[in-house]
This record gives structure tokens, C-alpha cells and sequence, in this order.
């Protein structure tokens, strides 16, 4: 059951008003049979991972607690650990793997054959595998004490908004609300409402309407030019962009239409002045996540120029493959690293050599220029990530900067070959300048304190007012272009399902 | 995309006409909300019946973008307050 499904419009409603008729001792039952519901309706029997995953993190967590030797923590630790991430390069990365190293051996002269075993790489494996290694991690260091109940604990690895793809939670914030007594708000029902409807406009009005046009160039190299894989290019950094905050939108909503307030995961990314503000941006509780479990361990930036470059390519190599078995996904991660370091050694000597010579690199045009360098260089980033192999992304590459041209005809064959006419453009243009409008609104009443319900009278008459036109407008736009997707048969599956 | 209905038709001109009125209202006056939402509650029923008439669900998708953006404005122009 995909957010973007009709199942979905009926199952959120009906989870959402039987919470708030339910006391607060049900609720969490409650919510986590909808959670197993909702991730059996994939396949039912991958829930028995999620139900091992979370059987061997809490007694694993427990046992570290009571350990009496920091021997015996360890070792619990370790299996634990070895256990969790086992299921995950099991199920993700086996194949991969096998592969590559038949594809090695195959380069000496070693004719093996290739071998794969059929395995369904079970949704948002990724995304829990991750939080709960932060429980593990948590506790084994003791800033989280271990939850002693397993239905909090269980309906925390499975709470169904953010279960299949993020934003990834630390027990920390996440348990204590899950535990709270929740009291019902209007206000806060109709912000999530709001919140949840941001995400579906990114989702359902932009990112699979751009996609449409994405895939008429990348799948038909053969007539496209540079300016049109260029402009597939830009299209794809807008369809990432929709298609993934959308989902965390989504997410965020449907948490805070039940009084919880899940983490946030971006922050216009694309207005950056930096790569690595970049990356502090986007998919931020990835980021934070490696930072804190891995970056930092490793000795991040406090160990010399030499170690931080390490750490960087080891962060993005890992954060590559997080994302995919894939030779795609690893380059990715070393054009992304290689990226930052260039950024971290030559940047800030560039701009002082350029300050002392009159330069005003501390203004806002120069500030513009970075804001668009930045988003220029995520556009090769985006396409290694959109590619399907190498191969593929070698095709899309050598028409990049070979099938240059100019002219009118030229600019005309670029837009026919996305399957755009000027009425498409000017829709994307306009739906483009809604997602910076909204989010001006966006902010309104998301952050307050957790647990807390909004005061009564916290919205004023202006919040209340936009709150509802935005929601009618929101509503109705998403309505008609859901309409329209589903009867072309465009409507697309979430991208980051398949992390 | 089909040919243009929205365009060619005297009703839904008038309609949307209509709209862009209460909207330029609204950007212009300090009594704005109702305004708004009159003009929000004009597009949306003049949208339903232009698709109703067999007009493109995605010419529809970029007027009703068009009064979102123009209806919102007078919300930021009170930013202070949200």
C-alpha cells in the first residue's frame, strides 16, 4: 500500500479517527497492527524480518543493560549488530556482491558463470535496519536506556508513516512520543492535513508529472541532444527533490495528524551555497545518522586534512551503497566525496584570493553565483543516480557533451525530444513556483513542543485562513492531477521505495 | 494535450474572469480573506465543470496553479502574522 494509493486515502482516514476514539493504553496496540497491516500489504511474509529485527534488538538491548562484564555487553552487542545488518546485505547486497566478484575474477581470465539467488529485496529494509542500529548503538553506549516494553519498542522500528522510507528516528525522539498521552487538536489535525497534502502536491503534481518527460529522453538516447539530457537533468533534480520530500511531507503529516512530530528531512536543499551544505540539507536525518554512528567515530575533521578526505569518501561510499547495490550508486558516492574535498581545500582559498583583490566575495551575488554552482554540479550527481548500470550512464554521459548544437530547430528538437509544448512548460514553471510559495506556509504551527497539542487560539485569523485555502486549493489540484496520472497509467511508485 | 476549451469558451472566460477579479481584490484590499476564498471557491467550481466539458486536466491543473499563487499572495503580504 503505497501513500500514492486509493487504499491508502482510506486506510490513513480510518487509522486516524479509530487513534482518537481509542484510550490512550490502546493506542499503541492499536497503531501497531495498523503498521503490520500496512507493511504486509507488499508481502506478508517479509513482516517476520521486521518482527525478528525488532525481537533481537530489544532482548540484545535489555541483555547490555544487565550485562555484568563490559565483556559480555560487547559480545551481546556484536551479535546484535551482526544479526541486524547480516538480514540487510543478506537480502540487499548478496547478489551484488556475488557478482562483482565474478565480474573481478572474469577480468583475470577466469570464465565463471554468473550465479544470483532470487531474492526480493524486502521494502524499506534500508530505512529500519538503520534506526534500529541507532537503538542498538544507543544503548550500548548508554545515552538511551533500553525500552523495557515491546510494544513501544515494536511500534517504534514499524511506525507505519515513516516505516517504508524515512525519516529515519532516533529512539530518543521518537519512543517518548509514542509513549505520550496524546490530546486531540483541531489545529494540529488540520497542520498535519496541511502538512500531508505539501507532500502529495510534491508528489502526485510535480514529480510524476516531470517524470513523464524524464523518461521519454533517458530511454530514448538515441535522438536526444545535450540541451535535452541537460534538461532531463534539471527535471530529475526537481523529480528527486518532490518525489522524496514529498514522501517525508507525506509522513510528517500523517504522524502529526496523530499528535507526533517526526524529524525533519530537508531544507531547500537546492538554495545552498555549498555542497556540503548541500548534503546538511537534504535527506537530513540520513546525514545526521552518519554522521554521528560513523563520521564522527571515525574522527571526523579533529584528525588532520588527510583523515577528514578519508572519512568523507568513506561516509559517501557507504552512504552510496546504503542507497543501492549498484556500481552507479558507488560512483555516485565518489563524485559526491570528491566533490566536498575539492570544496574543503580549494574554496576558501579561492575566495580569499579573490577578496584581496577587490572581489567582494561576501556579497549577495557572489553568494547567487554559489547558490547556482552548487545546484549546477548536483545535476551530473543526480543523472549517475538516475542511471540504470554504467552503461547506461555512459550513454547518458557521452550525449551530454557530444551532441552540442545550436539554433532554433536545435532548441526545438530538445523540447520535442521531453515531449514538451509551451502550455507543459509553463505548468511545471507554475507548479515549480507553487513549491516555493508553500513553503512559506510550510513552517506554520509544525514546530511545538512534543507531545504538546497547539493552544487553543495558537493560529491566528490569517494562519487559520491561509491554513484552509491551501488545503481547498491543495485538495483539489492533487485530486485532478491523481485523475489524470492513474488514467494515463503515469503514476509512478515512490523512488526511495527501492533504498 | 487536447485543444483548448477554457479558451474558446465565452462561460468559463466570464467565470475565471470572475476569479481573477476577486483575487486582484483581494491583493489590493485590507478586508482580503473572503475575497480569497470567494475567488478560490469560483476557480474550483468552474474547474470541475471545464473538465467536465472535456477540457485538459493538465490546462485545468495550471490555472488553478495560477489563482493558488495569486490567492496566497495577499497571505504573505501579512508574513509577520504566520
Amino acid at each position: 500500500m503505497s501513500f500514492n494509493s486509493l487504499q491508502f486515502l482510506i486506510f490513513l482516514p480510518l487509522v486516524v479517527l479509530i487513534y482518537w476514539l481509542l484510550p490512550k493504553k490502546a493506542r499503541w496496540a492499536f497503531l501497531l497492527i495498523a503498521s503490520y497491516y500496512f507493511y504486509m500489504s507488499w508481502n506478508p511474509w517479509l513482516i517476520f524480518l521486521i518482527i525478528g529485527t525488532t525481537l533481537v534488538s530489544y532482548f540484545a538491548a535489555i541483555l547490555m543493560e544487565k550485562a555484568k562484564t563490559p565483556g559480555i555487553k560487547k559480545l551481546m552487542f556484536a551479535i546484535a549488530i551482526i544479526l541486524c545488518l547480516g538480514v540487510l546485505i543478506f537480502f540487499k547486497y548478496f547478489n551484488f556482491l556475488i557478482q562483482s566478484v565474478i565480474d573481478i575474477l572474469n577480468l583475470f581470465s577466469l570464465h565463471l558463470e554468473s550465479f544470483s539467488l532470487d531474492i526480493i529485496l524486502p521494502i524499506g529494509i534500508s530505512f529500519y535496519t538503520i534506526q534500529v542500529l541507532s537503538y542498538l548503538i544507543d544503548a550500548y553506549k548508554g545515552t538511551f536506556p533500553a525500552e523495557k516494553h515491546l510494544g513501544y519498542y515494536a511500534l517504534f522500528v514499524c511506525f507505519f508513516p515513516q516505516l517504508v522510507a524515512g525519516p529515519i528516528e532516533r529512539p530518543g525522539d521518537l519512543i517518548p512520543q509514542l509513549r505520550a498521552d496524546h490530546k486531540f487538536s483541531l489545529d494540529d489535525l488540520l497542520i498535519g492535513l496541511r502538512i500531508l497534502l505539501v507532500g502529495f502536491f510534491y508528489k502526485v503534481v510535480i514529480a510524476d508529472f516531470v517524470g513523464i518527460y524524464i523518461n521519454n529522453v533517458l530511454y530514448n538516447l538515441g535522438e536526444a541532444n545535450t540541451l535535452s539530457i541537460f534538461l532531463a537533468g534539471f527535471l530529475f533534480t526537481v523529480q528527486m527533490f518532490c518525489d522524496f520530500a514529498g514522501y517525508s511531507e507525506i509522513a510528517t503529516g500523517a504522524a502529526r495528524m496523530m499528535g507526533i512530530r517526526l524529524s525533519r528531512n530537508f531544507d531547500r536543499p537546492y538554495m545552498c551555497n555549498s555542497y556540503t551544505d548541500f548534503f546538511r540539507r537534504w535527506h537530513m536525518t540520513l546525514g545526521r545518522w552518519l554522521t554521528d554512528y560513523i563520521y564522527i567515530p571515525l574522527g571526523g575533521n579533529k584528525k588532520g586534512k588527510g583523515r577528514r578526505i578519508l572519512n568523507t569518501y568513506i561516509i559517501f561510499l557507504i552512504s552510496g551503497l546504503w542507497h543501492g547495490a549498484g556500481w552507479t550508486y558507488l560512483f555516485w558516492g565518489i563524485y559526491a566525496a570528491t566533490i566536498m574535498t575539492i570544496e574543503g581545500l580549494a574554496i576558501r582559498p579561492f575566495e580569499k584570493f579573490l577578496f584581496a583583490r577587490g572581489v567582494n566575495t561576501k556579497g549577495k551575488a557572489w553568494n547567487a553565483m554559489k547558490v547556482f554552482l552548487t545546484y549546477f554540479i548536483t545535476i551530473p550527481g543526480a543523472l549517475l543516480f538516475r542511471s540504470d548500470d554504467l552503461a547506461h550512464a555512459g550513454e547518458i554521459f557521452s550525449g551530454l557533451f557530444t551532441k552540442w548544437g545550436f539554433g532554433l530547430d536545435y532548441f526545438k528538437a530538445s523540447f520535442g525530444n521531453l515531449g514538451l509544448d509551451w502550455m507543459l512548460v509553463i505548468v511545471i514553471l507554475l507548479a515549480i513556483v507553487c513549491e516555493w510559495l508553500i513553503h512559506h506556509f510550510g513552517e506554520l504551527g509544525r514546530e511545538n513542543p512534543i507531545g504538546e497539542p497547539l493552544p487553543e487560539g495558537a493560529l491566528t485569523k490569517t494562519q487559520s485562513a491561509s491554513n484552509l485555502v491551501l488545503i481547498v486549493y491543495l485538495i483539489t489540484v492533487i485530486g485532478i492531477a491523481w485523475v489524470a496520472l492513474l488514467s494515463s497509467g503515469s503514476m509512478s511508485a515512490f523512488q526511495y521505495f527501492q533504498f | 494535450m487536447e485543444g483548448s476549451v477554457i479558451f474558446t469558451n465565452f462561460i468559463f472566460l466570464i467565470l475565471y474572469g470572475a476569479a481573477l477579479a476577486a483575487s486582484i481584490f483581494a491583493l489590493v484590499q485590507k478586508k482580503w480573506i473572503w475575497p480569497s476564498l470567494l475567488a478560490a471557491s469560483v476557480v474550483l467550481l468552474t474547474s470541475a465543470y471545464a473538465l467536465l466539458e472535456g477540457a485538459s486536466p493538465w490546462e485545468v491543473i495550471g490555472l488553478i496553479l495560477f489563482f493558488m499563487i495569486l490567492n496566497l499572495i495577499p497571505f504573505l503580504r501579512r508574513k509577520h502574522e504566520l
